[in-house]
């Protein structure tokens, strides 16, 4: 044996011998991986909440300097629910998300629930879009004419109403679909993956 | 992944766990930076586990995921500690006589690139092993490993 080798032998036995990692410490770097998928998650749900918040003040902020015009306040005030039933939603989801993973067993539960919520709330953020995108157009066509003083029954029975949002909602539908889907994709999807990877390997892991 | 092949991954682990205690005490300097360095390779390891196909020995792959994993850790390190003004303190780099003690600081010393190939040099790794964890030429092992062999036992021999 070289010179070296004896003397890396003895490094060997006095400075990595006497340490060892255990099961335990493997799975907590899984949970802390798992951990930070989430808390990255959870921020970005958290921001999509925020943007709700803000259109909702701009909303209300809309309606007030509006009083003095009662037949728009219809249509703003419609919007402000829509916005409302977004907000609410997003704020539960956003809750029932938590990125305080501790390392008890209580852990891979917790990891299947912020899954189901991420995933749940983009589902019903889908949906509310399919409902408030077409309202949100109809509302937007009607505002000019509300504007002009027509009262809403008048201005919804004008023949260029009808067609003019119904070509519009088929034309803008889908792209709004197509571009609300991309975002969310970009935003989430890597990340929801890996933490359904990481749920699977740690249900594997038992 | 299957149950019996993630079984295995913790046993694996467990039983190589050495090799991560080691490649985290020749790149870092702290027992914090240890600890996180060892931490990040499990995740490595765990997240690449599907690419160990199994033609070669798992010492061996786990080694190239350590020693990347290193190595780029090593590299955010100097970025972070140069954004931060740092100054980095060796808490192991205490002065003594112990051939083995010189030898180690010796090598922590070494380049990066270097210290890797003559871990695994010491480690009983031969040249086309070390040439398949770098992916450097069985030529420029040999020439490097001569190189640092003669620098470590120059060190040995004035510190003796």
């Amino acid at each position: 044996m070289t010179e070296l080798q004896e003397a890396w032998e003895q490094i060997q036995n006095e400075k990595f011998n006497t340490l060892t990692i255990q099961k335990e410490d493997i799975m907590k770097s899984i949970y802390e991986d798992s951990h930070s998928t989430i808390s990255l998650l959870k921020s970005r749900l958290t921001a999509k909440r925020n943007w709700c918040t803000f259109f909702l003040i701009l909303f209300i902020g809309w309606f007030v300097f509006s009083l003095d015009r009662p037949y728009v306040l219809p249509v703003i005030g419609g919007l402000i629910g829509l916005y409302v039933i977004g907000w609410f939603m997003l704020t539960y989801f956003v809750r029932r998300m938590t990125d305080q993973l501790d390392y008890s067993e209580a852990t891979l539960p917790l990891m299947k629930q912020n899954y189901a919520a991420i995933t749940s709330a983009l589902k019903y953020e889908n949906l509310w879009g399919i409902v408030a995108f077409p309202l949100v157009i109809v509302g937007a066509i009607l505002l000019r004419p509300l504007y002009d003083g027509i009262p809403m029954m008048e201005a919804i029975e004008q023949s260029y109403f009808i067609r003019r949002s119904l070509l519009i909602i088929v034309i803008a539908m889908p792209i709004m679909y197509w571009i609300t889907n991309k975002m969310n994709n970009s935003a989430y999807g890597a990340l929801i993956e890996k933490l359904q990877k990481n749920i699977h390997q740690m249900e594997m892991l038992g | 992944m299957s149950k019996e092949k993630e079984q295995r991954y913790l046993e694996m682990m467990e039983a190589h766990s050495g090799l991560i205690i080691k490649v985290a005490h020749l790149y870092a300097d702290h027992s914090e930076d240890r600890r996180d360095l060892q931490q990040e390779i499990m995740i490595q390891a765990w997240r690449s586990f599907d690419s160990f196909s199994g033609n070669s020995k798992f010492s061996t792959w786990l080694y190239r995921v350590s020693l990347n994993t290193a190595l780029s850790y090593i590299k955010a390190e100097k970025r972070r500690k140069e954004t931060m003004n740092e100054v980095n303190i060796d808490e192991s780099q205490d002065v003594s006589t112990e051939r083995s003690d010189i030898l180690y600081a010796a090598i922590k010393n070494l380049p990066e690139v270097s210290r890797m190939i003559i871990t695994l040099h010491l480690e009983g790794y031969k040249n086309p092993e070390i040439a398949a964890i770098t992916g450097m030429s069985d030529n420029l092992i040999g020439v490097k490993l001569h190189r640092i062999k003669t620098h470590l036992v120059t060190q040995l021999k004035s510190a003796s």
